[in-house]
């Protein structure tokens, strides 16, 4: 695991993806990055375009409207220069398809912000994104405090913690190493953290076994010998509490002031994990969903 | 797939959206998706910003799908659009309506 040295952003111009755009601006100018912004047109308006013969009209303002967009995006002292990638079909596909063509080691997506619930709302394209891509996935909430900014023409940082949260399977090590590497690279502190689920269950007819009892102390016990046994996560601080996993991560964000959160994208290959899937709309900052083992 | 190298910075400012497809002469075409009908009119909300623009239809607007013609009645919110409006300025109206293949559901 290392950190990206390309970067790919798929937009659809929307305000969600704008606001991943000036986060993937600011982390390829904070790590040296090459960045390559991705439009997907849809097939369908392509065909119409092409019956009525003016195919190039569609690139051509999907080609200045990629332009504006760039344009409004504060400068930096180290200038980006993005690649720009127009395609056409279903987006996940040509967004993972792009991915590797670009060589990306990072994929920057926006989701819709809060929703009814407070919670922020996954599109169907960035979910499929995640559960598909072989690279991490920068999530970024639509709503989400601009922590990666550009003041005064540098790109800077201004991240509390790094939280990794550790669900202590078989993704573990990558969290930890992954979230000690973009803690360094931001220069912040890197929190391990992790939820011991409630097993109060006063109708379950059977005692648990002691082994399965997730207590606070083997916890940090664990979270201990993994800050040890993975290099880049040493001196990382330990955060253990107790509830629902969604919450008590979102409590750990809070409590730390952090601005990035790493999670394992769980559920096995190509699926997303139910734990990680609320974790990560809980958190409402960036998330860096990695892919695991 | 187009794959180009742009040189330039993000401090580039804003080039002109219009500066693509407004050549002097040339028909302005707006590119997107039926968000809402009427009887003499469409709403498209344009493929590059998501902007909604209100088009007349008018009895001399040509509609057509695949070069086959249809009527104001055969179109559907939903569709993708290529509409001619001539010099661009409002009020809106459509020379041509191009439509792209019916949407299927999945």
């Amino acid at each position: 695991m290392a950190l990206p040295t390309s970067i790919l952003c798929p937009v659809d111009f929307s305000p969600h993806a704008e606001r991943a755009l000036r986060h993937a601006v600011s982390l390829a100018g904070l790590l040296g990055a090459h960045l390559t912004v991705a439009a997907v047109n849809d097939p369908l308006l392509v065909a119409a375009a092409a019956a009525a013969g003016h195919r190039d009209a569609l690139n051509d303002q999907i080609d200045a409207a990629l332009q504006d967009l760039l344009g409004r995006v504060p400068a930096q002292a180290a200038p980006v220069l993005p690649a720009i990638e127009i395609a056409a079909g279903q987006p996940h596909d040509e967004i993972l398809k792009a991915a590797e063509r670009a060589g990306a080691g990072l994929i920057v997506m926006g989701t819709r912000g809060l929703g009814a619930a407070g919670r922020v709302l996954f599109g169907s394209t960035t979910e499929r994104v995640v559960r598909a891509a072989h690279v991490p996935v920068l999530v970024v909430p639509e709503y989400a405090p601009e922590r990666l900014s550009v003041e005064q023409g540098t790109a800077r940082q201004t991240i509390g913690h790094v939280v990794g949260a550790v669900g202590f399977d078989a993704a573990d090590a990558t969290v930890a190493t992954t979230g000690g590497e973009w803690a360094r690279a931001f220069g912040t502190p890197l929190t391990l953290g992790h939820a011991c689920a409630d097993v109060s269950t006063p109708w379950w007819p059977f005692s648990l076994p002691i082994e399965a009892v997730d207590t606070v102390d083997a916890a940090r016990a664990q979270l201990q010998s993994l800050a040890r046994s993975v290099p880049a996560a040493a001196g990382a601080h330990l955060d253990v509490r107790r509830g629902a996993v969604s919450d008590a991560i979102a409590a750990v964000v809070r409590d730390r002031d952090a601005g990035l959160l790493v999670v394992s994208r769980g559920g096995g290959a190509h699926r997303l994990g139910a734990t990680a899937y609320r974790v990560m709309t809980s958190a409402d900052i960036p998330t860096l969903v990695v892919a695991g083992v | 797939m187009n794959r180009r190298a742009f040189v330039t910075t993000l401090a580039l400012a804003a080039a002109p959206v219009s500066r693509a497809f407004a050549h002097e002469g040339h028909d302005h075409k707006l590119l997107g998706t039926i968000a809402e009908l009427g009887p003499d009119k469409i709403v498209v909300k344009a493929v590059k910003d998501g902007a909604l623009s209100t088009v007349a239809l008018t009895k001399t607007t040509k509609i057509t799908r695949d070069k086959k013609p249809l009527t104001a009645a055969d179109l559907k919110v939903g569709d993708r659009v290529v509409v001619n409006i001539g010099n661009g300025k409002p009020p809106l109206a459509a020379k041509a309506v191009e439509v792209g293949p019916a949407p299927t559901t999945r």
